[in-house]
């Protein structure tokens, strides 16, 4: 069975303010294109943008019953895998935020950053794992 | 990302980043793509230049984006780029049956 694309959202640890919605947009339209979502973060707090994200991309299921697919790749420890969510994995890895950052940076097809301050989102394609550009910006959607 | 890359070159943060990172890939994670043994800090930065350099402008919205992250690139999706931990055998084989079965 052929794996779905794995779409990595990022945005450091900054609390967000209005691009919170960009994040819970992006996580909302993962979750229609019935990609996976993966982040830094969980869905216990969207003040963040990966957290954001995660909300945007339950809420969508809840709005429509597609499923969301979400991954979310932690720092510190212990190291514990878990999957006690329908379609989620949540890998607790023992290592530092930095440490853990190199992981979120290999592992998705695709790389989406969110920028806090009103500017330019960029989106990064693994040079490594497909073809194409290999990066390219946007702007903010107001 | 491109005045960043400038500003965070300048005042060091570029290079303790990715040195944490190579650091990382060299006594935690298992293989991971591109990091090759003669790899070092500034081979990492180059390559991330390199990649500025060619990036595209975009001039859609956030929908445009991810609806151009998905776009097929006309061959199956091999593993992914999980690296796996040094420390726990068989975590990327883990991963990636995690991911078929999300995928489901």
């Amino acid at each position: 069975m052929e794996r779905r694309t794995i779409i990595g959202v990022m945005g450091g640890d900054h609390s967000v303010g209005a691009t919170a919605s960009d994040a819970k947009r992006v996580g909302a339209l993962v979750t229609r294109t019935q990609s996976i979502l993966l982040t830094g973060g969980r869905c216990n707090d969207n003040t963040k943008v990966k957290d954001a994200a995660m909300k945007g991309a339950k809420d969508e299921q809840s709005r429509t019953g597609d499923i969301a697919r979400l991954m979310g790749i932690v720092p510190d420890g212990p190291r514990d895998w878990d999957e006690s969510q329908d379609y989620c994995l949540f890998v607790t890895t023992n290592l530092s935020h930095k440490e853990r950052d190199a992981i979120n940076g290999v592992t998705p097809d695709v790389l989406i950053f969110l920028r806090v301050a009103p500017g330019r989102s960029v989106s990064w394609r693994s040079p490594y794992r497909r073809r194409g550009p290999s990066c390219f910006g946007g702007p903010r959607k107001s | 990302m491109r005045n960043k890359y400038e500003e965070h070159t300048a005042d060091g943060e570029v290079d303790e980043f990715l040195a944490a990172a190579l650091s990382a890939c060299r006594t935690k994670l298992g293989s991971v793509s591109g990091v090759q043994s003669e790899t070092t800090v500034s081979s990492l930065r180059r390559t991330l230049l390199s990649g500025l350099a060619q990036a595209e402008d975009f001039s859609g919205g956030i929908d445009d984006l991810v609806a151009e992250s998905i776009r097929p690139v006309g061959k199956p999706l091999g593993a992914s780029g999980f690296p796996g931990f040094w420390d726990e055998l068989n975590s990327k084989e883990r991963f990636e049956r995690i991911v078929e079965r999300i995928s489901s």
